[in-house]
């Protein structure tokens, strides 16, 4: 055994996590000579002294207080709101009135509110966007194979729509009514801001990135929730039921939207990763190293072929080279990082 | 700051279900301030060691009618926060496995120059400790701090058990290297004192 071994036995030893055999092993180790000994008293040593570890670093309490309950107080706005009530009438039962001079009443403004909660829906083919406009100003970008279903008048006390896919959102504020987007998973919930929603049900994946504003998402199985600000993220794996938060400042989420991409000191998996969605290409990288390099460019226009994008990055790397492959693949070439 | 008396965990626990906005406000008296520095020990970043420690207190918030905590509240505090801390690690996809093997660390020594009381070498080891490197730093953070052992480390970063071995005993080498020389200060020391 190395050094190194016993180092790892003798700090075992001392977390109290060591078998009687390995004990035994490092009890020879020790006994074989001082120098030995001496290293496992220094570890000792060190080892209880670090137990009393204290950084320079003393959180304000009562700041951290008086944020949290700020915290509370805005958070209880849209929590607390009853849920609205959402009358429905079977259609049979209705027809069955309609005799009735009354009933025709009744069932007049039954269909003026049916026509007015009365949900549409819209769905984007592959390959195909759309921008959807809400009565209350909002924007729905929707993406390719994706589904928004809206009322067409919000008149309760929440503005509630449905998501299947991904869009990107910019919300209307109205602090009076949160605005709600309901996916097969999560619960996304704002007072106004602008967002990207990634929610397709092929995929284990619920993501959102938040460019401005303030949102909260929820995930309705587990009820964990993350609070997001600008340029955080949020992704909630189906599979393992965790959801986690990163910051992400690229905004290279919603490319498909703002037609844009951006790269900062970024890996190339990533920068191959994002042309390969939003194109549905499939790019090899013909030498290991390159996978490694890092690559930075603010602002790729993305609303154009790519065969142009991939020029600028050849360009503006001046070491990569892509060459066509097959129907919908590219080869990257090259044998050096950009500087 | 406002004195509150002494409440136990299951009066905490009542109080959260009768006046959960006192009860919250002292639990959150009691124990913001050892979450922050504990997520602060892993992740070196104030601001967002006092937010991942606000994000337990409001899940704790929100769960507040239905809560039943089986173990003390610190200790279920303890483990929100841990799991937090480990979850934003995991988030900002540490390079586990890419991090530098031979960090350039200017550990302070302990010098024969140097007389050194315990309270150096205190400070000697709390200075190597924040200067080990981050992968180190964290691992050996889970197991002094935390007291997980080899296997949940590893569980809980995604690496190996032998990456954890290496990065324990790499900070134990480096911890000891900077104390290794106390007995002869130690000793020079108390010659020195009995005679001046």
């Amino acid at each position: 055994m190395f050094q190194e071994e016993y180092i790892n036995l003798i700090h075992r030893s001392l977390q109290g996590g060591i078998s009687p055999v390995e004990q035994e092993q490092l009890n020879n180790w020790l006994a074989a000579s001082d120098d030995h000994q001496q290293i496992a008293d220094d570890i000792e040593y060190a080892w209880n002294l670090s137990y009393n570890f204290e950084d320079d670093y003393t959180p304000d309490v009562e700041k951290g207080l008086a944020k949290f309950k700020a915290r509370i107080e805005e958070e209880s706005i849209s929590i607390e709101q009853p849920e609205a009530k959402v009358v429905t009438i079977p259609r049979r039962r209705w027809l069955s009135r309609i005799a009735a001079a009354a009933a025709i009443l009744i069932a007049t403004s039954i269909f003026w509110i049916n026509y007015n909660s009365s949900p549409n829906t819209v769905q984007t083919a592959m390959n195909a966007t759309t921008e959807v406009r809400l009565d209350d100003g909002t924007i729905v970008y929707l993406n390719e194979n994706s589904s928004l279903t809206y009322p067409k008048k919000f008149d309760g006390k929440e503005r509630i729509v449905e998501l299947k896919g991904e869009a990107f959102f910019d919300v209307e504020k109205n602090p009076n009514q949160p605005f709600i987007i309901n996916t097969t998973d999560t619960k996304v919930e704002v007072l106004g801001t602008s967002f990207n929603v990634r929610a397709y049900e092929q995929e284990v994946a619920t993501s959102i990135n938040v460019k401005t504003g303030k949102v909260r998402f929820t995930v309705l199985e587990t009820d964990d929730v993350a609070i997001l600000e600008q340029n955080d993220a949020a992704i909630f794996n189906e599979k393992s039921k965790t959801l986690n938060t990163l910051e992400d400042r690229s905004q290279n989420s919603f490319a498909w939207h703002t037609k844009t991409l951006n790269f900062e000191q970024s890996k190339v998996a990533d920068l191959i990763n994002r042309l390969e969605q939003l194109y549905n290409i499939q790019i090899t990288i013909a030498n290991p190293v390159i996978a490694n390099c890092h690559y930075s460019y603010l602002g790729l226009k993305v609303d154009e072929d790519i065969k142009n994008v991939l020029k600028v990055i050849e360009t503006s790397s001046s070491k990569f080279k892509f060459s066509k492959k097959g129907k919908n693949g590219y080869i990257l070439n090259g044998d050096s990082c950009p500087n | 700051m406002p004195e509150h008396p002494n409440y136990t965990d299951s009066e905490l626990m009542a109080l959260l279900k009768s006046d959960s906005k006192k009860a919250i406000d002292i639990l959150f008296r009691m124990h913001y301030s050892f979450m922050c520095k504990s997520v602060y020990r892993i992740i070196r970043n104030q601001e967002k060691a006092e937010d991942l420690a606000q994000d337990v207190f409001y899940e704790l918030w929100k769960k507040r009618e239905t809560l039943e905590i089986r173990t003390s509240v610190r200790a279920y505090l303890k483990r929100a926060i841990n799991n937090k801390a480990l979850n934003y690690i995991r988030d900002q996809r540490m390079k586990f496995d890419s991090d530098e093997d031979h960090p350039n660390l200017k550990t302070p020594q302990a010098s024969s120059q140097q007389h050194l009381e315990a309270e150096e070498l205190q400070k000697i080891i709390n200075e190597t400790i924040k200067q080990l490197p981050e992968r180190c730093r964290i691992v050996f953070s889970l197991s002094r701090f935390e007291e997980l052992s080899y296997k949940e480390i590893a569980e809980k970063l995604n690496i190996s058990t032998k990456t954890v071995e290496n990065q324990i005993s790499k900070a134990l080498k480096l911890l000891r290297q900077a104390i290794a020389n106390r007995d002869t200060n130690v000793v020079l020391l108390a010659v020195l004192k009995l005679f001046f």
